[in-house]
């Protein structure tokens, strides 16, 4: 530092470099308290109600939508408050928050008692355990039976609807008038509804370049087998070749990868009777863990290297290194007319015919599957049927907050007029009896028929651990061309074989892990018991949860199903007995 | 400063009523950061010792299980997660080559003569600190797009992927012949075979490459005599633990080279020092630097590209997409590697070095090398010591890099796996936060062992 120096007196010194970075610095921070405290004033002002809906929805379309919605909304309790109904208007106000730091928002906005009043229940951990659920989300059981006030007849008054419907839905109890019975909002650990969806979602669609495939082809038509998107995906690489451009037939990124199990079970049925070890139509993750140990199912079987080579096929059709590709990329690629196909759901729709227009013309169709007489196409193949999807996009009430208001805003939300103009206008599907989907995405309407199963095993999940996330990796080599079938199954079954990482601490960790639950379940019946005694007039409420989570309780048999599945499946054929050791 | 009896000096020689209020003064002014330190610091990190303890799932799940995820951890329950090592012992050596260009820029930057251009360099250089990191990341990820990324773009334009893909090809053959010929016997021409001999001795007396390259390192540090083992008791524990890798695995078959290796060291090392006193030290040294310079140019030659990825001849490799790849897109990713706070923090120990050495150093006939290698870098080991420090603390415990590059399972192949991506998918994925918590410890420990030897070791020789 030099010495002597003196500063300039007075205002002068605003005129040197410290003082010009002390005036910025000042500006900045007093801009951003004044925004803060604006912000602050807004959200928690004393004159009216402010109701935040926090959600993750970042696609094109749906923030718009759902602001229409809340537009309404607004503008009716306003008027209300103008009435003089209510003492104080309700503003609803929505907040979106990137997927990818989603949970950790939740999580510390419940964790501070400051959560928004209506929270999108999506990813976040405090959610993952029945009790906590409990403990920051309002239980709407009561609620569900009774009528949505926004489906009485004035409400209903000019819409397009059918009248059996319209007679039926001002007194059809709340839950009734989804598509779905709010089956997909049910809490199986609570036996409770702690969240109310607001559309329907079906994934696996296959959006097309018409104007593309019928340069590239000859016939816009679009494939209606597996052989036939290969044969089209030919074409169009020659197609591009010929032309000097870039265009890959499938825009698939690593986000698509979930895609290659919509394959499992078509592939893969001819387990769902082996495996399905308790008959309920599906097959849960430790009755796959126990025929892959039994013997029942083995990955060198013809049906899993069929499905193997079938996913290598596809991905051959995806850019050269599309593992390294986000999502944004594949929808780039396909809208700027680079790719003939996408492979999406219905939450991309909405995006892809908003950027699309005016630059081609775009359909869907379902995933194709191998026809008769084509490769892998013996024995036939079934896609699963869509009859069971439920509900999505669910929103809890925090129990802290505006509840009262809040949940008056659902009820808003999820009316018959309402539930349609939000979804058709970001093209998403509603899910109110009797609405339907807007005309071009009607494509996206469930398929019925087919397999009945909602799911089928894989060795992913939290269950499976560290031979979970060996698949996955070895799954991503073998799409991308870098491993062989024979490969990936060496390594995933040598670590299902480890007995560090592999059958006895899955079996383990499983047993341990319904022990928890068990305790916790216990600990929530204590709770229950205590608040039957002291709730007096909802004594009944309290006594009819508590038989239900009791029931829960005894249907687990105190984890010891976990056991008899092994001693009839693995330990029946290998002798092996059950690993509490590992434990 | 202190307005309760004129100065500081006066307060503290008047009376203790006067002494403990200006002292309270002085803790009322650090009680708000210390507040704020052990409530959002402290607090959280011992809530993670004590959870360590748990099974605990971040929710209602919390029972006390004492030491068994620790038992977890060292019993041979996670191989990944020690497996997982290896991708950070790469990383932390590249961290070493990485560190030098922030020094030569900033040993420029210190050697300009215009005060006014320092200035503006280093103004420079603190400007892109205001872009986010994640900012950062995500443009490098656009970078290394196979389709339209700069640098694949960049690779092309230049002719280097044509040399790359050369490599590709002739790598994995000089891999192969040096395993097959250099470093096994090969029976099948007896001529051949007795010329290579000293070659073919590397894997069954050292264990491999690896294994001579670690008696190098032994041997260096036993260069000063037997007498100097204590004093460097943490090198050794860092350097024998590593070396068993190198050396065993089998347990009979590690104990037995050990033994020998390690035998006859210290025999050749008391023989040379008895010999000749004053020049053991650099003959030693010099015998184990070729040592080490033969047995990792062994290393480089078979152990980094054994196979060819075939990526490189369509001119457009995924550096993300590809699990072969994938190391070297980490070790390359944020080239050419000029952090301005390393650059900052060397440049501030520069600044001590007082014009009088240098002067001696030019009237000592030194160069401009030499000033480097022998003046600037020796007396800046405080500050090099300090980033290493910050370093292989960053790579130890990131993960967040990682997951948005590669995803949670650490891409194609788990090829990115790090003990922090690992810790991070038992958290998150797995939802075992009690045992992540336990995992942390151990590399919290891990951590501060490392830290303990750049402190004893890593200092300028006053």
């Amino acid at each position: 530092m030099s010495g002597d120096y003196h500063p300039p007196a007075g205002w002068r010194w605003l005129l040197t470099w410290n003082g010009i970075g002390a005036v910025v610095v000042t500006v900045a921070v007093t801009i951003s308290l004044w925004q803060v405290t604006k912000v602050r004033r807004s959200d928690y002002s004393d004159q009216r109600v402010v109701v935040r809906m926090l959600h993750w929805q970042l696609e094109a379309g749906y923030r718009e939508a759902l602001q229409l919605v809340i537009d309404d909304y607004n503008r009716m309790m306003a008027e209300r408050h103008r009435r003089g109904e209510i003492p104080k208007p309700v503003v609803v106000m929505q907040v979106a928050v990137s997927e990818k730091i989603y949970g950790q928002v939740v999580n510390t906005n419940l964790l501070a008692r400051e959560a928004p009043d209506l929270i999108s229940m999506g990813d976040f951990a405090l959610k993952s355990c029945g009790a906590q659920k409990a403990q920051h989300f309002l239980c709407l059981d009561e609620l569900v039976r009774q009528p949505n006030p926004y489906n009485a007849p004035n409400h209903l008054a000019g819409a397009d609807i059918d009248p059996a419907i319209a007679a039926a839905l001002p007194t059809l109890a709340w839950r009734d008038t989804f598509i779905d019975g709010m089956r997909g909002a049910f809490d199986d650990d609570l036996q409770g509804f702690y969240a109310i969806p607001t559309n329907f979602f079906i994934p696996g669609r296959l959006s097309y370049n018409k104007d593309l495939l019928k340069a590239a082809t000859g016939s816009e038509e679009p494939p209606r087998t597996f052989g036939q998107l290969l044969d089209i995906c030919t074409k169009v690489k020659a197609y591009g070749e010929r032309q000097g451009r870039r265009i890959v037939p499938i825009a698939g990124t690593r986000a698509n990868l979930v895609y290659v199990e919509y394959y499992l079970l078509p592939f893969l049925a001819s387990y769902r009777r082996s495996m399905d070890l308790n008959r309920d139509g599906m097959v849960s993750p430790m009755e796959g863990w126990a025929a892959l140990g039994s013997g029942a199912f083995n990955f060198h079987d013809k049906p899993f290297r069929e499905l193997a080579e079938a996913s290598q096929a596809l991905a051959e059709q995806f850019p050269p290194g599309f593992l390294a590709l986000e999502r944004d990329t594949g929808i780039y690629l396909y809208t700027q007319g680079e790719a003939a196909f996408h492979l999406s759901g219905s939450w991309d729709a909405g995006t892809l015919y908003h950027l699309t227009e005016g630059k081609f013309r775009m359909g869907i169709v379902p995933f194709p599957l191998p026809g008769p007489g084509e490769r892998w196409g013996d024995p036939p193949k079934i896609a699963a049927s869509e009859a069971g999807w439920v509900g999505g996009n669910l929103f809890g009430v925090y129990k802290y907050g505006h509840t009262a208001e809040a949940v008056d805003f659902l009820r808003f939300l999820t009316s018959w007029v309402q539930n349609q103009r939000c979804n058709r206008a970001c093209d998403w599907g509603p899910n109110v009896i009797g609405t339907s989907l807007e005309e071009r995405m009607q494509a996206f309407a469930p398929r019925l028929d087919g397999l009945q199963q909602l799911s089928f095993w894989a060795p992913i999940g939290p269950i499976a651990q560290q031979v979970g996330s060996i698949y996955r990796g070895q799954m991503q080599a073998l799409l991308s061309g870098e491993a062989s079938i024979d490969q990936v199954i060496e390594k995933v079954m040598d670590a299902y074989n480890d007995d560090a990482i592999g059958e006895p601490r899955i079996w383990a960790k499983a047993y341990d892990d319904q022990k928890t639950y068990l305790r916790t379940i216990e600990r929530t019946l204590s709770v229950q018991a205590l608040v039957a005694r002291l709730s007096g007039a909802d004594r009944q409420e309290a006594d009819r949860r508590y038989r239900t989570l009791l029931s829960n309780q005894v249907m687990t048999t105190n984890a010891e199903n976990l056991r008899l599945t092994w001693n009839q499946t693995i330990g029946a054929t290998t002798g092996r007995s059950f690993p509490e050791a590992a434990r | 400063m202190s307005t309760v009896a004129g100065t500081p000096a006066i307060a503290l020689r008047r009376g203790w009523w006067s002494r403990a209020r200006f002292l309270a003064l002085l803790w009322l002014m650090m009680l708000p950061t210390l507040a704020g330190l052990a409530v959002f610091t402290y607090y959280p990190n011992l809530e993670a010792v004590k959870y360590a303890l748990f099974k605990w799932d971040g929710g209602a799940v919390e029972e006390y299980r004492g030491l068994h995820n620790f038992a977890q951890i060292f019993g041979g329950g996670d191989p990944r997660f020690w497996a997982a090592f290896s991708l950070i012992g790469v990383l932390l050596a590249a961290n070493v080559l990485k560190m030098w260009p922030s020094i030569f820029v900033a040993i420029v930057l210190h050697r300009l003569k215009s005060e006014r251009w320092q200035f503006f360099y280093r103004v420079m250089f603190v400007i892109p600190m205001v872009i986010p990191g994640l900012v950062a990341l995500l443009l490098w990820k656009g970078f290394y797009d196979p389709n339209v990324g700069l640098f694949n773009k960049l690779l092309n334009w230049t002719g280097l992927m044509s040399v790359l893909d050369a490599f590709d090809r002739g790598m994995p053959q000089v891999a192969a012949f040096i395993a097959t010929n250099l470093l096994h016997w090969n029976g099948d021409s007896p001529l051949w075979s007795l010329l290579l001999l000293p070659t073919q001795l590397i894997t069954p007396l050292f264990g491999g490459a690896w294994g001579l390259a670690a008696c190098a390192v032994v041997l260096l540090l036993l260069r000063d005599g037997l007498a100097s083992v204590p004093q460097r008791w943490m090198l050794w524990i860092l350097v024998l633990g590593l070396a068993a890798f190198a050396w065993g695995p089998e347990p009979l078959v590690l104990t037995i080279r050990a033994t020998v290796l390690l035998g006859a060291s210290a025999a050749l090392v008391e023989w040379s020092h008895r010999r000749d006193p004053l020049e053991a030290r650099d003959r030693l040294a010099r015998l184990a630097l070729w040592a080490l310079g033969i047995g990792l140019t062994l290393v480089l030659l078979t152990k980094t590209w054994p196979v060819a990825t075939g990526a490189f001849a369509n001119g457009s490799p995924s550096w993300l997409g590809h699990s072969k790849l994938v190391v070297p897109a980490v070790i390359l990713w944020g080239f050419p590697w000029i952090g301005t706070v390393g650059v900052l923090i060397y440049l501030a120990g520069l600044s001590n070095i007082s014009k009088e050495v240098y002067e001696a150093a030019e009237l000592d006939g030194i160069g401009f090398w030499g000033k480097i290698f022998r003046i600037e870098i020796p007396l800046i080991l405080t500050q090099v010591r300090i980033n290493l420090i910050f370093l292989t603390i960053s790579t130890l415990s990131e993960y967040g890099f990682f997951l948005i590059l590669l995803g949670p399972d650490g891409g194609p192949d788990n090829a990115g796996l790090t003990p922090g991506l690992f810790m991070y998918q038992k958290a998150f994925i797995e939802n075992e936060m009690g045992y992540a918590c336990a995992l942390g410890m151990v590399m919290f420990v891990l951590l501060l062992f490392l830290t303990l030897i750049y402190q004893k070791h890593l200092k300028v020789e006053k």
